[in-house]
């Protein structure tokens, strides 16, 4: 599981702890907690009205502590590629919040998305309206990882949007299955226009076909 | 009853149709209406006097969700979904779609209700509409403006709302708006004020700051008692700082009034006269009975969306390309419609309607009439929008015009309740000439009236000859030379139309099944059908109006000079 190799432990010039992959701190090694708040103001930005987010990298924690402190109504899991980033975060997590560090929701790991779609909690997860959210100092050292994991996460590649299916029967009833695996061989992601060419003979009246059909009208 | 409005457009088009809300509240008085807007709209609804709830339409959410690669794909579908069973939980009587956009029909076709009237998208892509005047209104976006009706009288005359005559304000001004007000009120101190809207939301609209200033100094300068308002939201305080301050420097008494819409409202109806381009204010203008002067620029198309207030006055430029098309930006190398608009010229006008004085103002537009064209909207004497020019002359053309979209009227309401009002109809045409045209003499009348009949008898004439073809063409609409032929004799007939005012609509008609060369045989046969079948009810509707008003005038002539 564990993809990363040269993992240290060093502290900041601020004494908090951090980890330093291949000697590249992926923290601010002079204040972790600043920068986690500055990172966090963002991103609560960008998760709008949504009460469930999903986390791009482990981090050191701190950025999950900033964020739960902007705001404590949100579910947040996470998503760490490295075991050990993952359990050092685990390991600040419970040191900030002795009582209950559940408050800063699950570390999955996971190297690679097919280790996800069997996972009871981030379909969990997938079936509320979420954002996904990325730490910052991950996506510059990980970018194919995090590139990856994000169009998975967010139903843009051929297995997530399987996934995403399963949890819409509904919809999924209303799709022609040989075009849907002819999708495997597409290479760009799953758009608008891919869900238009899914649609069945039978489904083009039906209330779903009708509802993507006002989507279209705001893309294309 | 449970009535559910849509209006997916900017919030200028939901303030302009709050007359017609307001309307229908006073039709519906026990009914729960609810009201389907954009979210960036959202912020008129404390006005919205007439509305239960504002339903919130987050296109721009849903736009994101759709296109960011970053946003979960299926959100904007989850939240599309949940929206539309919140509205079908509300088991609406009514769904009205006061928009006329494929995104509005496709949402409507969602939309359980007993009854919908607006453009709903069929299964096929097809729009129904539920009413003559729906089906017109998404016609008529072809149409010359001269040749279209306002929008508020379309959803009026959809609605069955014309006999409406609600006494109450078409909006409401709420606290939060009165203190707004009051600040601004406070830097009047006892003067009267005038608001100017210098700004609009298109670049193209805009008419240049540099000008507002010299209008702006002009008119201060024969009305040194009176304030200037600059109205600006709080995005455009920036950008208009530099006006106030130029003012300012040359000792005109202006102030920037940063407000709300609902500031902005209340401090309207504090204000004697709102100078403003193509904008919401104008609206809000139009519901605090606040005098208007607009001004015309670039796509702006007073016909259709101009202040809906009974007197309020346009400027339009003279440029040759205005009005251009919307959301497409300038191919001018200088905005030459705004730089056509001389500030004196506004100025001047704007003082004359400051001061009430109608008849002076026909003389300022005869003044400048190479550079502008003066409107000013009367809302009484036919009992819909029209907005004649102030200088216009007895012609042809203009009288055409006139009958012309009062036989459409009648056309579009029905035949049944055409020959109930052809009589009132009549009578308000009558009054009507007599008012615009005073000086016309009792011969020019007559010989107008004769020869409009006279080519009226010769349409009605055609008619009868395309009759007799759609009866030998009804067996034999597959054969393509038959077909070829038939329509180049609508051809022929459709240029003729060109050259009169009076039928010159008719010709629209026919450029929809003349230039279909797209759809089956049958489906072409049926259209042609329906159009011959259109010309030859509104030719009937023509002739009867001519004829009746030929007699009212001879009675006229009779007892006085016309």
């Amino acid at each position: 599981m564990n993809e990363m190799s040269g993992v240290t432990r060093e502290l900041a010039r601020n004494g908090q702890p951090i980890v330093k992959i291949d000697g590249r701190s992926i923290v601010s090694s002079f204040d972790p907690m600043k920068e986690a708040k500055a990172w966090a103001e963002s991103a609560v930005k960008e998760i709008a009205d949504r009460d469930t987010v999903i986390v791009l990298g482990a981090g050191c924690g701190y950025h999950l502590i900033a964020l739960h402190e902007l705001r404590p109504s949100l579910n947040i899991l996470t998503i760490e590629a490295s075991d050990e980033i993952a359990t050092f975060a685990r390991e600040q997590l419970a040191s900030n919040n002795e009582v209950d560090p559940r408050v800063y929701g699950e570390i999955l790991v996971a190297a690679r998305p097919i280790e996800l779609t069997e996972n009871l909690l981030l379909r969990d997860f997938m079936a509320n309206r979420y954002a996904v959210v990325t730490h910052a100092g991950l996506a510059q050292m990980r970018a194919e990882w995090t590139q990856e994991m994000a169009k998975f996460l967010t139903g843009r590649d051929y297995l997530s949007f399987l996934l995403q299916l399963r949890m819409r029967p509904e919809l999924h009833a209303l799709f022609d299955e040989e075009k849907i695996a002819q999708l495997q061989m597409q290479s760009g992601p799953i758009s608008i226009l891919t869900i238009r060419s899914l649609f069945s003979a039978q489904a083009q009246s039906s209330r779903e076909r009708r509802l993507w059909r006002v989507l279209e009208e705001l893309i294309v | 009853m449970k009535i559910l409005v849509v209006s997916l457009l900017r919030v200028g088009d939901v303030l302009m149709s709050a007359g017609v809300l307001r309307d229908l509240r006073a039709k519906h008085p026990e009914a729960q209406i609810d009201l389907l807007v954009n979210s960036q709209c959202a912020s008129v609804a404390p006005l919205l006097a007439s509305i239960n709830n504002v339903i919130e339409f987050d296109r721009h959410g849903l736009q994101r969700g759709l296109g960011e690669a970053s946003a979960p794909f299926f959100e904007s579908y989850e939240k599309l979904s949940g929206l539309l069973d919140r509205i079908e939980g509300e088991n609406y009587d009514l769904a009205i779609n006061l928009t006329q956009n494929r995104l509005s029909g496709w949402l409507m076709g969602l939309i359980e209700a007993r009854e919908r009237r607006g453009l709903v998208m069929d299964n096929d892509g097809r729009g129904v509409f539920g009413s003559n005047w729906f089906r017109y209104m998404n016609q008529q976006i072809d149409l010359e403006s001269s040749e279209v009706f306002h929008y508020n009288d379309i959803f009026r005359y959809a609605l069955g709302l014309e006999s409406v005559h609600s006494q109450q304000p078409a909006l409401q001004e709420t606290e939060r708006g009165r203190a707004e007000a009051d600040t601004c009120l406070a830097q009047a101190g006892d003067r009267k004020i005038v608001c100017v809207q210098a700004l609009s939301s298109d670049i193209k609209k805009d008419w240049g700051l540099d000008r507002f200033a010299k209008m702006i100094a002009a008119f201060s300068a024969r009305h040194p008692d009176v304030a200037i308002a600059i109205l600006a939201a709080p995005f455009e305080k920036e950008k208009l700082r530099p006006l106030v301050s130029a003012l300012s420097e040359q000792g005109v008494p202006a102030f920037m009034a940063v407000t709300s819409f609902e500031g902005a409202y209340s401090l309207l109806k504090n204000s004697e006269l709102l100078i403003s381009l193509d904008t919401s204010l104008k609206h809000l203008a139009a519901a605090a009975g606040t005098k208007i002067l607009e001004i015309c620029v670039g796509s702006s198309d007073p016909y259709r969306t101009g202040a809906d207030a009974h007197g309020a006055v346009i400027i339009r430029s003279k440029e040759s390309c205005a009005p251009c098309v919307h959301s497409s930006p300038c191919h001018r190398d200088h905005h030459a419609c705004a730089k056509r608009i001389p500030s004196e010229a506004v100025a001047s006008i704007a003082s004359e309607v400051f001061e009430n004085r109608k008849f002076q103002l026909k003389t300022v537009a005869e003044a400048f009439e190479n550079e502008i064209e003066v409107l000013r909207v009367d809302r009484k004497s036919l009992g819909f929008w029209i907005a004649p020019n102030v200088t216009e002359m007895l012609s042809e053309a203009a009288v055409g015009r006139w009958l012309d979209l009062v036989c459409r009227k009648i056309w579009l309401q029905g035949s049944r309740t055409a020959l109930e009002t052809i009589g009132t109809e009549m009578m308000r045409l009558t009054a009507f000439f007599r008012a615009t045209y005073p000086t016309a003499a009792d011969y020019e009348w007559k010989h107008l009236l004769e020869d409009f009949e006279r080519r009226g008898m010769e349409v009605e004439g055609r008619i009868n000859g395309f009759k007799a073809g759609i009866r030998y063409l009804h067996g034999n609409y597959e054969d393509a030379n038959k077909m070829k032929e038939f329509v180049r004799n609508l051809m022929t007939f459709r240029e003729k139309m060109r050259a009169s005012p009076l039928f010159a609509s008719f010709r629209r008609s026919l450029d929809a099944v003349i230039e279909d060369d797209i759809s089956p045989a049958f489906t072409r046969f049926r259209h042609i059908t329906e159009t011959v079948g259109e010309i030859e009810t509104r030719t009937k509707i023509h002739l009867r109006i001519l004829r009746a008003i030929g007699n009212q005038m001879d009675d006229a002539m009779s007892a006085e000079p016309l």
